[in-house]
């Protein structure tokens, strides 16, 4: 059984976490899973390696002192987003890994690095056209015939004669 | 937490509703670049748009030969298949106006978003019909030079007698705006125009505004007279995308495929008619304009 003061957390390949549960308490997903009834050896955390768990867990002993308000939303309007010079780590971080935060933070169910981690990748998809975006993201569901293109716009005439 | 930059990343797996999250941290104008990335991106950018609009204001300027100007204010209300519904942002906000006989109608001349009153999104202006009392619907469909596409809109009023104390007064009439819809193309800043005196002169000159419709409907306007205002009387069942293909083998880039368009109405005959417009076409005479060029139907 573990520890009421601490929390275990099982990655999709094994890898045990064991941390302090104050450090989730901003995590709905992990504080339904303590009030829930049952076996609470440790938790699942499926879809999430070790090595983005270790980056979440990070982020949260961070801010586990942190005084402010849970959000409900990580897309809060009455809440407007303030850069903090204690999650700079993810600024450099790669867009992939990026996105895999953002979808581990998504599974845990924490609004503040929800809202970190698409903000920032927000920021780096601000100002770039789409064919930069394509090339950063590679979207596998492009098509040709749904989608306009910068280049191949054609228009309708007054009789519907296509001019260029 | 540092790496060696991969790309791309990949964005496929992310959940739809996580794109949708990072989508909402763009500005507006951005969104509207950002729609054009995939099928996949542009569905997430159309809830992304209807979150950002929820914030919104949408007004109308109204006058009556540059007199009894109003201004009313639209709030959010719904998002539903791509059109945004809007309504006073201050209920029961009316303007009187007066239909008598030598004097003009009441004319919409623009549509502003926001607090930026120098940015006009109405291509065209449109008569604001006040003669006969009850509800009334002014149906718009702005084609836009700037993204070849078509932009619609709908303003819903009603018209009641205007009375002072007990008595009716002649000629008067107040308006009460209700609701204006559009689609979210329609709100696009990129399509906007600085409202400065040539734009003006250009919205009233009239051979120039030919691609822009104006309907006003009696009464609360129904699908259907929707569907034949938009589509020109011809449902969606005869409407075609124009493709274009590329010849095979060909590496020639002087003649670019062209954009998918939808194409309603008649279309010139000029070479070759496609077997398959034939069959399922009752109403409109499409044609294919070049070897190249294939009709898709919309509705697929």
């Amino acid at each position: 059984m573990s520890d009421p003061a601490n929390i275990t957390l099982v990655t999709m390949d094994g890898t045990t976490f064991t941390v302090p549960s104050a450090y989730l308490h901003r995590s709905k997903l992990v504080q339904d899973w303590l009030r829930s009834e049952g076996d609470k050896q440790a938790m699942e955390v499926k879809h999430v390696t070790p090595f983005v768990l270790q980056g979440v867990l990070n982020f949260c002993e961070i801010h586990a002192e942190d005084t402010s308000e849970p959000l409900a939303d990580p897309a809060d309007p009455t809440k407007p987003f303030e850069a903090d010079p204690r999650d700079d780590a993810f600024r450099g971080m790669p867009d992939d890994q990026l996105l895999q935060f953002t979808m581990a933070a998504d599974i845990l169910q924490i609004p503040e690095l929800v809202r970190l981690t698409a903000q920032e990748m927000a920021s780096r998809i601000d100002g770039k056209s789409p064919d930069q975006i394509r090339a950063m993201f590679n979207p596998d569901d492009l098509a040709e015939e749904d989608v306009d293109s910068d280049n191949e716009m054609g228009e309708v005439g007054e009789e519907g004669a296509i001019s260029k | 937490m540092s790496g060696v930059n991969r790309s791309p990343a990949n964005m496929n797996t992310v959940p739809n509703e996580i794109l949708q999250t990072i989508l909402e941290n763009l500005e507006i104008d951005q969104l509207f670049q950002v729609m054009k990335v995939s099928v996949r991106w542009r569905e997430a950018v159309y809830s992304a748009l209807s979150v950002r609009f929820q914030d919104t204001t949408v007004t109308l300027w109204i006058d009556q030969e540059g007199h009894r100007s109003c201004q009313p204010k639209f709030k959010f209300e719904s998002y539903n298949s791509k059109i945004i519904r809007f309504v006073p942002l201050k209920p029961n906000g009316a303007e009187v106006y007066n239909q008598s006989f030598g004097l003009q109608k009441p004319v919409l001349r623009l549509i502003t978003v926001g607090t930026n009153e120098h940015i006009d999104y109405l291509e065209k202006e449109g008569n604001v019909s006040v003669k006969h009392t009850g509800r009334k619907t002014l149906l718009g469909s702005d084609f836009s030079s700037s993204d070849k596409q078509l932009h619609t809109w709908s303003f819903s009023y009603s018209v009641d007698h205007f009375y002072r104390g007990d008595r009716e007064v002649s000629g008067e009439r107040v308006l009460t705006p209700e609701s204006f819809e559009c689609s979210i193309s329609f709100l696009n800043p990129a399509r906007a125009h600085k409202a400065k005196l040539l734009w003006y002169l250009k919205k009233q000159t009239r051979f120039l505004n030919k691609n822009h419709q104006r309907k006003k409907i009696n009464g609360d306007a129904t699908s259907s007279d929707v569907e034949d205002f938009l589509h020109g009387g011809v449902s969606k069942d005869d409407l075609y995308r124009i493709k274009v293909h590329k010849p095979p083998g060909s590496d020639d880039v002087s003649q670019p495929l062209s954009n998918p368009l939808v194409i309603f109405g008649t279309l010139t005959l000029i070479t070759k008619v496609s077997p398959r417009v034939d069959a399922t076409s009752s109403r409109a005479s499409l044609a294919l304009l070049d070897p190249r060029v294939e009709l898709v139907p919309f509705c697929t």
